[in-house]
């Protein structure tokens, strides 16, 4: 089964993402995720100043600046695997080294390829 | 694609435009593309911005890295906005303008009740809009509701700085030029 | 460059499973999944579960814990997104406006983080 890893952390905290120490545990923590195949995917976001919301209304094309979200803790990054069940999926999780300071949401997805 | 309602423009007239879009783009909050726009367009120093938005220079000089870094990183390009979005474009930087010009004009954290230099930067960054945007109403439209309330600046304000209502101000303090074109400008609304 | 397109929506007000409009959904998906495929910009993208079949882990002092539900009660739900390639801010913006949910919902667009050392 495919879930999705949503790394939830506080961006003042987040300074530490691209230091030496982040890149090396990150590094670590993908590869192990590799081998042990269950990676498909992930990525780090921008800071959540970075971003802008877009909604539709009446035709009319609406563009705010910031995240959707105006919490403490923000959307940095994501991981797409594959695990037997979310069980196992959240031993995975556990084992994101942003986890021990902010959060991981598990989530499955969506299966409706047509 | 330029829209039909912006004249034909040499390239650097439209490399200045490309910078008027991108300092009041959407992705940037009011401050940042206020102090941008100062900046960039109407070439204030860093200083003379911070001083007249009463914070430091310090603050003022890492607003504009930060804004420029999130040009970057959100990859804002350099380039005129669709057509579709012109209009809605247009609109941020009017506002932003006008923005600018009211913090001049009415007293926020100052004793003196006006002050007088952002309000003359908010009418030449509406008159670059305007040079660049001459079929643009909205562009015009501001300008003249500027320099109508400008003209009557001097005449505010008294010697203790208090706020003279309109009936009592004096007509030889208001600047005739200044009203003169405002009513040319709404008139050819 | 590349965009995340984060969409959210109220999880009350989608189109329900069974109902034509939830056909409808799926079909103005289909057909938007196809259409940026088409334009170069689709990389990739997926629905999630509703927030009800969410966990949310953490891990303090070596201990993990694993609480039921999504990182925060919102209103307005994550439900999907789509990792797209484009050319700048304005286009990646452009697409997300075609996503069906911008209609009743939002999309954030909110850049990838690129290392140097890939």
């Amino acid at each position: 089964m495919q879930y999705m890893l949503l790394i939830y952390s506080d961006e003042s905290s987040r300074a530490l993402f691209g230091t030496e120490a982040s890149n090396l545990a990150y590094g670590d923590f993908t590869r192990s995720l590799i081998k042990s195949g269950h990676m498909i995917a992930g990525e780090a976001l921008q800071d959540s100043h970075t971003a802008v919301t877009v909604s539709v209304r009446k035709d009319k094309i609406r563009v705010v600046q910031g995240a959707f979200a105006k919490t403490k803790e923000q959307l940095g990054g994501y991981y797409l695997i594959e695990a037997e069940n979310m069980k196992e999926a959240q031993s995975i999780a556990a084992k994101i080294p942003t986890a021990t300071i902010g959060r991981v949401e598990i989530r499955p997805i969506m299966l409706f390829k047509n | 694609m330029p829209s039909p309602h912006m004249s034909k423009m040499s390239e650097v007239d439209e490399e200045q435009l490309k910078l008027i879009f991108i300092c009041c783009h959407p992705a940037l909050n009011k401050q940042a593309q206020i102090a941008l726009s100062l900046k960039v367009i109407g070439g204030l120093s860093t200083e003379k911005i911070a001083s007249a938005f009463l914070t430091s220079e310090a603050t003022m000089a890492q607003r504009l890295v930060l804004a420029k870094q999130k040009i970057k990183k959100a990859g804002i390009a350099f380039k005129l906005p669709a057509t579709d979005d012109l209009a809605s474009r247009v609109d941020i930087i009017l506002s932003s303008i006008y923005f600018i010009h009211n913090e001049s004009y009415v007293a926020t954290n100052s004793n003196c009740l006006t002050r007088v230099n952002l309000a003359d930067e908010a009418v030449n960054l509406c008159r670059n809009v305007c040079h660049f945007m001459p079929n643009n109403a909205e562009a015009k439209g501001l300008l003249a509701l500027m320099l109508l309330q400008l003209a009557r600046i001097e005449a505010r304000v008294d010697v203790n700085s208090d706020f003279v209502p309109l009936e009592l101000q004096d007509r030889n303090l208001w600047v005739s030029s200044k009203i003169f074109e405002g009513k040319q400008l709404s008139t050819k609304l | 460059m590349q965009y995340m397109l984060l969409i959210y929506s109220a999880e009350s007000e989608r189109p329900q499973y069974g109902t034509p409009e939830f056909e409808q959904n799926m079909n103005d998906y289909f057909a938007f999944t196809k259409e940026i495929g088409e334009t170069g910009h689709m990389v990739a993208g997926d629905g999630l579960q509703d927030t009800n079949t969410a966990t949310t882990a953490t891990v303090r002092n070596g201990k993990t814990e694993v609480v039921n539900g999504p990182f925060a009660e919102t209103k307005e739900q994550f439900g999907g997104y789509y990792l797209i390639e484009a050319k700048d801010l304005d286009d990646a913006v452009a697409v997300a406006a075609k996503i069906p949910t911008a209609k009743m919902g939002r999309i954030e667009v909110r850049p990838v983080m690129v290392f140097s050392q890939d």
